[in-house]
């Protein structure tokens, strides 16, 4: 007896004699494994994407340790009143800073010690223009008003916009200054909580906290003000929220189209109880794995729960239509749990070895984001087979002791009716043309580098935040330049300022230092608006005949016309702590882009340009954009090479496996064929690849390979040369499990998340198109070679 | 010889005694002057009801007012441009248009403010006037200062500044305004439309 007879045996006879013991082990196992597996987390944000060693994360979080990044929670208050507005963003701010969770909030429109400086923030021409603009309304009112004026000249009042001055920095626009745009007034409230982003407990309170406050504020309000929550405490938290309710909600899903699909395929309930419940144990399995090797999902791996289920279900379609097969034709089971191993077990394990050695190549990958999936993917995978593979035939033996199951002695089977030659070539041919079709499309073939598509769709925080960079005029997301001192920092924003000005193509908008924040020529600026205040002065009969707002509009100019010089010492600490943090151990210069970061191809051209202007050694680059370049510089560079890996060592396995060229061509050719048709499909139907959905490419081609596995050893070892030969049997497998792996990806349509949603499109179509391959256009194909040209493995051609 | 020099003395003494009391008679009757002008038009009737009365109240102004001079400096340089015909036009049209715009505006302005004439100052040419027109809704005053000469025994206006801005300037400015838009032409021809427009509001019609 050969060593593989002896294995299959001393397996189906441990199966049947210790049946109770194993199911005993794996309920012991999972009770114990249960809790690490409840334990696992979801980290939504992009830091986790990468690995911690990676410059830009260490970078990232020094900004953040030592300034505090970018993480404050904003509050834009929006009023049609500008006094309403003031009025609920300070009392907003004063509520806020008695709450427990907050260590500060700053409401950056009523700074005190920018009170009566506004106007020292514009630019010195732009206040001589507002000068004469004052000069030329003044004498527009006093011709109005003088008695020997003969109204010859139609004239319009001249306006004098102080909303329209110029600020001399443009980073004086964030949110320091509230701006009336469209009849709306913006300001903005910040709150910096005592926790970090992430923290999404104390994160909701707050949130709901400032909710609450906000609503008894605006009652109070003259006229109505409205409220909007952003930052990155707000979008993280959103985000996380979304994909949490999305995995809820796709898992179910799932689980549902995968029961009606074992529903359909066996029509009993027994197949369910085999199906799901050794896979539920693999699933624990891999999530206590996963809770112990890495510790948490992010946003790519977070999606594995519902991609397992609908992969790790063909091990126990497989087992089951082979173990029904064979159960319908003996009475004994255990030679229906022996003949059943004989049968699957190379091709079983073939196939998880592919599929996890395609999963395993991810994690050669820089990218965390593959990494994780790759890992707990691959482990999760041998772990939910091993489960399977024990855990369905001792339950099918436990059942039958315990007469749970009753067999039936089954009907002779149906074979498929042999399909005549015309539909065999039809198939054949339309196989071809679709083929030469999809490589045309090729070409076509997009990446999205849009991070916003990837993102909740609708997200009331994201449009808010892009809101507040239309309102203000300024695109959020700086990178930030982490320097030793002020003085460098002030000598490095110099620096990009004359990049910017003499590089009309710079992706650059502006760049801020803490030294930016005192504003220059002061002297100059004041000297001019003593000079505006003399013309008021000199004038004072006339602005008394004005209406009453012009009136209050000169007073509150009045108010700013004598400021005191703006000295960096008399900055006020929340703006030094912007650029310092506490510690002042580093000073930042931040340097804003003038397009959205969001569009990863803009951000990859911004940041080269800011690496490119040889700052000093000292320097170093942190902020949001860096860490979304080094996620796309991974994936252009990661992606192709695991993608070309796995196919090698899948290659060379099959190779080691089948040793002939032959075996593993048409082994392959299932997958490369549906390879090529998901490429052309996703092309024609707009379908994009992105940094989310280019993790299921190795899925792709490890659950490819398992149909062109179980349809070539179906073709090889028993001898079938016909498509209805074929596809009997395994064909039916191949089609389930590929319904239930399109069931997994297909219920991600529904998520709300657009990345998880990309993910299912190109899922369902590249499992739809490796099935179509599998069970139609390679039988149809290997048929069409067999009537005529081809002797395979020596048995005798299709008489034709 | 000593008889001469007392003689001398006195008549210096007289001279510049009469210097000094001619003096005096000059501020008092520039600001006389400017009393007599503001009087004659707060006496106006606007809307008018007795044509002769009025027309007699506008030749008595218009004898404190040298427009002829405003005119021309108001014009500047196109001044010159102009055809005689175009001067006389321009002249017969300002003068028209303050006695239906500035006499009725002024009239109002003033209501029953009180003037109070804090000084006269000699300048380059002639004298000026210093006056605050009490504004007592606004509680305010507001200077406005009258530019004189003498010609024979009559005091002209030929500039007033209100708030600190020549009336002469301020009508410079819309005159370039026009002519720089169009030409004299387009000047003279507005004057003509603005008057018909002010004639109407004069009159009540």
């Amino acid at each position: 007896m050969s060593r593989r007879f002896n294995f299959v045996h001393s397996q189906a006879r441990l199966i049947n004699r210790y049946a109770f013991g194993i199911l005993t082990a794996l309920l012991f196992i999972t009770i114990f494994l249960f809790p690490a597996a409840a334990k696992l987390k979801i980290k939504a944000n992009f830091l986790s994407l990468l690995p911690a060693s990676s410059q830009s994360v260490k970078s990232t979080e020094k900004l953040i340790d030592k300034i505090g990044g970018t993480s404050y929670i904003i509050v834009a208050v929006e009023s049609e009143d500008e006094e309403s507005a003031k009025l609920a963003a300070e009392k907003l701010a004063s509520a806020a800073k008695s709450f427990e969770q907050v260590e500060s909030a700053d409401n950056r429109s009523s700074i005190p010690e920018y009170a009566k400086r506004h106007m020292l923030f514009f630019s010195l021409d732009s206040l001589k223009k507002f000068e004469k603009e004052i000069q030329s309304f003044i004498d527009y009112q006093r011709r109005k008003n003088s008695p020997f004026s003969l109204d010859l000249i139609q004239e319009d009042e001249p306006k004098v916009n102080a909303d329209a001055l110029d600020f001399e920095e443009k980073v004086y626009s964030i949110g320091a200054f509230p701006k009336n745009e469209s009849g709306t007034v913006m300001r903005i409230v910040l709150i910096k909580p005592h926790f970090q982003v992430g923290d999404f407990v104390p994160s909701k309170r707050l949130f709901d906290r400032i909710d609450m406050a906000f609503a008894d504020i605006a009652r109070a309000m003259p006229k109505p003000v409205t409220h909007g929550i952003t930052g990155p405490y707000k979008t993280r938290y959103d985000e996380y929220f979304t994909i949490t309710q999305d995995l809820k909600l796709t898992t179910a899903v799932t689980v549902f189209l995968i029961a009606v699909c074992l529903f359909l395929g066996f029509r009993t309930l027994r197949s369910w109880a085999l199906g799901f419940i050794p896979l539920a144990v693999g699933m624990v399995w891999m999530c206590a794995f996963a809770t112990f090797a890495v510790g948490y999902l992010n946003l790519i791996s977070g999606f594995l729960l519902g991609i397992m289920t609908g992969m790790g279900i063909d091990y126990s379609l497989h087992m089951l239509v082979e173990l029904e097969e064979e159960r319908s034709k003996t009475k004994s089971t255990f030679k229906a749990v022996e003949r059943t191993i004989r049968s699957l077990a190379m091709p079983l394990f073939t196939t998880v070895l592919t599929t996890i050695i395609a999963f395993f190549t991810l994690t050669l990958s820089g990218f965390e984001g593959y990494r994780h999936f790759g890992l707990i993917a691959g482990v999760g995978l041998v772990l939910c087979a091993g489960t399977i593979f024990y855990g369905l035939p001792s339950l099918l033996v436990a059942g039958e002791k315990l007469k749970l199951f009753r067999w039936k002695a089954s009907p002779p089977r149906k074979h498929l009716r042999e399909p005549r030659r015309g539909p065999v070539f039809a198939l054949v041919g339309a196989g071809v043309i679709f083929s030469i079709i999809c490589l045309f499309q090729l070409p076509r073939v997009q990446f999205e580098f849009n991070f916003t598509k990837l993102q909740e769709r609708d997200a009331p925080a994201m449009d808010l935040a892009q809101r507040i960079g239309d309102h203000f005029g300024v695109v959020l997301n700086p990178v930030a330049i982490l320097t030793p001192h002020r003085e460098r920092a002030g000598e490095i924003s110099d620096r990009i300022k004359a990049h910017v000005a003499s590089s009309p193509q710079s992706h650059i908008d502006f760049s801020a230092s803490l030294m930016t924040q005192v504003p220059r020529q002061q002297e100059e600026k004041i000297a001019v608006l003593v000079s505006i205040r003399e013309k008021l002065d000199r004038y004072a009969r006339l602005i008394q005949s004005l209406d009453k707002d012009a009136r209050k509009k000169i007073a509150d100019l009045r108010e700013q016309l004598e400021p005191e010089i703006l000295t960096l010492d008399r900055l006020p600490v929340s703006v030094t702590e912007q650029y310092e943090g506490k510690t002042g151990e580093l000073s930042a210069v931040f340097v804003y882009p003038n397009q959205s970061i969001m569009d990863g191809r803009f951000a990859q051209k911004f940041v080269k340009e800011i690496q490119s202007l040889n700052l000093p050694a000292d320097a170093e680059l942190a902020g949001e954009p860096m860490i979304y370049v080094e996620i796309l510089s991974m994936l252009e560079r990661d992606t192709p090479r695991a993608v070309a890996l796995s196919l090698l060592v899948i290659i060379v396995l099959l190779f080691v496996h089948f040793r002939n060229l032959g075996d593993v061509m048409w082994v392959l050719l299932p997958v490369l064929t549906g390879f090529l048709w998901m490429c052309g499909t996703a092309a024609m139907l707009g379908v994009h690849f992105n940094y989310m959905n280019m993790a299921i490419l190795p899925c792709v081609l490890g659950v490819g390979i398992d149909s062109g596995v179980y349809i070539f050893h179906r073709y090889k070892k028993e001898k079938k040369s016909t498509m209805a030969q074929i596809l009997d049997k395994t064909g039916k497998a191949v089609i389930l499990s590929s319904m239930t792996t399109m069931s997994a990806f297909g219920s991600l349509f529904l998520a709300k998340h657009q990345g998880m949603s990309s993910m299912g499109a190109l899922g369902f179509i590249g499992f739809g198109c490796c099935m179509l391959a599998s069970v139609a256009f390679v039988p149809a194909l290997m048929e069409t070679l067999a009537m005529k040209y081809w002797r395979p493995f020596g048995h005798e051609a299709k008489k034709t | 010889m000593i008889k001469s020099l007392f003689c001398f003395k006195w008549v210096l003494l007289v001279c510049v005694l009469s210097f000094s009391v001619r003096a005096h008679a000059e501020d008092i009757s520039a600001q006389q002057g400017v009393e007599a002008f503001l009087n004659t038009i707060r006496s106006m009737e606007f809307p008018v009801k007795d044509a002769a009365q009025h027309e007699k109240k506008i030749k008595q102004a218009a004898a404190y007012l040298d427009l002829q001079a405003m005119g021309e400096k108001a014009l500047g340089t196109n001044w010159a441009v102009m055809t005689a015909n175009q001067q006389k036009q321009f002249m017969e049209l300002l003068w028209k248009l303050i006695e239906s715009i500035a006499y009725p505006r002024t009239k109002s302005f003033l209501g029953d403010q009180k003037i109070t004439y804090t000084d006269v100052k000699p300048i380059e040419r002639g004298v000026e006037v210093l006056s605050s027109v009490h504004d007592q809704e606004a509680a305010l005053d507001v200077p406005v200062v009258y530019h004189l000469y003498q010609e024979d025994v009559v005091w002209k206006i030929y500039d007033i500044f209100m708030d600190g801005v020549s009336m002469t300037e301020d009508l410079q400015y819309q005159f370039d305004k026009m002519i720089q838009d169009g030409s004299v032409q387009t000047l003279l021809d507005r004057m003509s439309e603005r008057l018909e427009e002010a004639q109407k509001e004069t009159t009540g019609a």
